[in-house]
């Protein structure tokens, strides 16, 4: 069966690779006896697919990924046998049966974050917002495989909101996200220095949650319209 | 006061997860409930010291008891020592993030010399005085032990004891008798005075050396009546018996070893003549099948890690090898994880074993025949002749295998020009036997990697009173090697051994108290993680030696009289001088000698009375 899971990785473990990340997973399916399927052919992988990698730096509560089983669980005791072998700083929040076949990585399509940040004196939020809205396009160089390209984030900024509390300013938006158009909030942030001429220092970056589309709508990942 | 690493400092270094601990089987105790603090140094960067078999042992060990808590302690990379020098960060421990400076003990685990002006680095890092005679009433007790450790005068200045020979049941008595000082009360020096009671540990402090007019060692000789002559190794007698730990550290990053380590035994059978490993570690000790499959059973389980390796110096004399490993295949295979068998030798069962424990592609199988020539493969006491290795090379090239590696030293005693010719013909011929093939039957793209390391004389072996070659002569027989094999065939890729550092480790592998001002002048010059290419600084060095007035050669290249009192002679390994020296003479008649199985020598480790001397007399066979 294939079981879709969510799960959170807190400030503990947000200093790891997405690798690292693929492998705690494993290994943790391993010491829980939940026998994951394998890959064919000559170096068999487990079948365990994430979302969308997360990079070195990033806290969430919004993380998902499926796992191709070779026997039934209940998701409730599947979730529960994983949390009993995970280490501290991430866990196991959610877990569904999957019997749509589609690649998770090709369902993700939004991701929400938020971005904490540093504001410097005289930042005007409603300044800030609005100028990065009202504007058509904002180019930022995003690195690829080939070197640096110019990429206009301004249609994948789907969702923005913002707010200081003290010393702090918050940063509350949905981005497009997945193998297409995938916005790191970095870029957002380099986007609105862009947008507002004056560079903004990053304090952290937490992802909320990570979207699909249907009927219209963003819906996360564990909607049954995905599974 | 806990160190506090915010995200500033985190996600400005490379790999912060080497800072952050809390990985899966970390022991995770209340300090304040403990009576003694163990913080284990591994003198290397977080992925080279969570590799080490040694320091998993001693971590569960220790931790085993509930009024001992031990941590985990690495050298930071030199980005995150910057920043720990720039904002006063001390060195810090991965469980708790406590400094070290709250800890009680502060043990070192000696792997390799050039780690040393590591233990340097760390002890100033942390902040405790880093010569031992300068430490006060509020500084931890400052340890070491390892391999190193064997001739532990390089660092006397700076350690306050070492343990000789296996830790897991010293270290205890270590700890009992530290709790029994603290709570009498007594000055710093007494427990000095304690542990050096305690078998298998060396106070340097409590020794004096004497010199020569020519710069010899003259005495050796304690400096109280209760302190013994000669301090002796520990080891463990019952390898079945003895804790080996199954709840390992899982990392959360990759690690040069990544994997579980399955210690199989202790010792080697072989007395190669040029390796220390096989002297110091003496007698053989092996655990049954029985013991082994539970243990492996249990850290797979506890660990949930993808591959088990065996682990021992010459896996392939475990003496029930093929119904252990057939044991232990059905239950790696069933639960799909690879069987990893390093420092097997290569023949017909080998390779079969090798194709079912190992899904990867038949790319490295790696040979030693350490020597070009069977002329110098005797002197060396490597027991193996041309034909075992074509043998094998030709059983590996059938089944399926295109590229070997091929290990060998220079600089042996006794090596002329005509023995590093032999390297280059040992590999053509090679490169023969794969042709020889028909071409249906052999995987395509031949690459056969000759290695040469320059050979470094240790401790406790026969060619502990050997000169080593120079920097000048290690270069001139590497080029000529080169030379040779560009010749040979271009399927042969050749790769050599930076001989400077060969050179270093010389000198303090069998560098006496004086050269600690060396390390010392050198870590204050700059010098750290010297193991490493990128921060290796030989000028540095050898300006470290001018300064202090120490001429290097003197412990590299000065071949010794067997009359010499050599700087370990008060630590006694269990390997008699007499047999050494016996070695020595027949490795320059090129005579060899059998084998601990076939045949007992005399080596002097019968005195522990256990392991492989217990079944084997000194007449052959077993009695």
């Amino acid at each position: 069966m294939k079981i879709r899971f969510k799960f959170e990785r807190g400030d503990e473990l947000k200093y790891i690779a997405h690798l690292d990340i693929m492998r705690l997973f494993e290994r943790a399916f391993k010491r829980a006896e939940i026998p994951v399927a394998h890959s064919q052919g000559f170096n068999p992988r487990p079948h365990i697919v994430f979302a969308l990698p997360m990079a070195l730096g990033l806290s969430s509560e919004g993380e998902f990924a499926d796992a191709e089983l070779e026997e039934s669980y209940e998701p409730d005791i599947f979730m529960e046998r994983l949390n009993a072998v995970l280490p501290a700083g991430i866990k196991v929040t959610g877990a569904w049966e999957a019997k749509n076949g589609k690649n998770i990585m090709a369902i993700v399509e939004a991701a929400r974050y938020r971005i904490d940040f540093r504001p410097f004196p005289g930042f005007d939020i409603e300044n800030a917002i609005s100028d990065v809205l009202n504007r058509e396009h904002i180019i930022v160089m995003k690195k690829t495989k080939s070197g640096e390209k110019e990429f206009d984030i301004r249609p994948f900024i789907y969702e923005l909101s913002c707010e200081v509390t003290g010393n702090t300013g918050h940063f509350n938006v949905l981005l497009g996200a997945g193998q297409d158009n995938n916005v790191r909030p970095e870029l957002f942030i380099a986007g609105v220095g862009v947008c507002i001429n004056s560079e903004i220092e990053i304090i952290r970056m937490h992802r909320i949650m990570l979207y699909g589309r249907a009927d219209n709508k963003w819906l996360p990942l564990s909607d049954k319209k995905f599974l | 006061m806990k160190v506090q690493l915010d995200d500033r400092i985190l996600l400005s270094v490379e790999k912060p997860a080497r800072y952050t601990g809390g990985e899966w089987n970390m022991v995770v105790k209340n300090p304040e409930e403990v009576d003694v603090r163990f913080a284990f140094c591994f003198p290397d960067v977080y992925e080279v010291g969570m590799s080490h078999l040694g320091m998993k042992i001693l971590y569960h060990v220790l931790n085993k008891r509930s009024d001992t808590y031990c941590e985990r302690v690495f050298a930071p990379w030199a980005d995150m020592e910057k920043i720990m020098r720039e904002k006063g960060i001390p060195l810090f421990a991965l469980e708790s993030k406590d400094p070290v400076t709250e800890f009680d003990i502060v043990g070192f685990t000696l792997q390799y010399e050039m780690s040393y002006t590591n233990v340097l680095n760390m002890l100033d890092l942390a902040g405790i005085p880093l010569l031992s005679a300068e430490r006060g009433e509020n500084d931890p007790f400052v340890i070491a032990g390892g391999p190193c450790a064997c001739n532990p005068e390089p660092l006397a200045d700076f350690i306050d004891f070492f343990v000789i020979g296996e830790g897991e049941e010293v270290i205890l008595e270590i700890i009992d008798a530290y709790k029994e000082w603290k709570k009498s009360g007594d000055k710093r020096n007494g427990f000095l005075r304690m542990a050096a009671r305690i078998p298998g540990v060396y106070v340097p402090a409590f020794y004096r050396v004497s010199y020569n007019e020519d710069s010899t060692i003259s005495e050796i000789r304690p400096i109280y009546p209760d302190i013994p002559e000669k301090v002796t190794k520990r080891i463990i007698k019952d390898m079945d018996a003895v804790e080996f730990p199954e709840d390992i550290v899982v990392p959360f990053i990759g690690t040069v070893h990544d994997r579980i380590m399955l210690e199989v035994f202790r010792g080697c059978i072989r007395g190669c003549r040029f390796c220390q490993a096989g002297f110091i570690y003496r007698p053989v000790r092996e655990k049954t099948p029985e013991v082994l499959l539970r243990q492996a059973k249990g850290a797979i389980e506890k660990t949930g890690y993808e591959e088990i390796s065996l682990v021992s110096l010459s896996t392939s004399d475990y003496s029930c090898l093929m119904d252990f490993t057939a044991e232990l295949l059905k239950l790696t295979e069933e639960r799909k994880i690879n069987l990893s068998l390093p420092s097997l030798r290569i023949d017909n069962f080998s390779i079969e074993l090798m194709e079912k424990a190992q899904k990867v592609r038949k790319s490295g199988l790696t040979f030693a025949p350490e020597a070009g020539t069977q002329r110098l493969r005797d002197v060396i006491n490597k027991g193996i002749t041309e034909e075992d290795i074509v043998n094998s090379v030709r059983i590996a090239f059938e089944g399926g295998w295109n590229s070997v590696k091929l290990y060998f030293m220079v600089g042996l005693p006794t090596e002329t020009d005509e023995d590093i010719e032999g390297i280059a013909n040992l590999a053509r011929k090679i490169v023969d036997v794969y042709y020889e093939i028909p071409k249906e039957k052999r995987a395509k793209g031949l690459n056969v990697t000759v290695s040469t390391s320059c050979f470094v004389p240790k401790p406790f072996t026969p060619f502990q009173w050997f000169g080593q070659d120079t920097v000048e002569q290690f270069h001139n027989k590497q080029m000529l090697l080169k030379e040779k094999l560009s010749r040979a065939s271009r399927a042969i890729t050749y790769n050599w051994h930076d001989a400077r550092i060969s050179f270093l480790e010389a000198v303090f592998a069998r560098g006496d108290r004086r050269t600690g001002r060396v390390l010392l002048r050198a870590w204050r010059n700059g010098c750290r993680f010297d193991a490493w290419n990128e921060f290796f600084r030989y000028e540095t060095w050898i300006k470290a030696f001018e300064e202090e007035g120490i001429d290097p050669a003197f412990y590299a290249n000065r071949t010794r009289d067997f009359s010499e009192i050599l700087p370990w002679s008060h630590i006694d390994m269990g390997i008699s001088q007499k047999f050494l020296q016996r070695e020595c003479e027949k490795a320059y008649k090129g005579i060899v000698t059998p084998n601990c199985r076939m045949q007992c020598t005399g080596c002097g480790i019968n005195a522990f009375g256990t392991g492989i001397c217990s079944t084997v007399s000194s007449k052959g066979g077993k009695s």
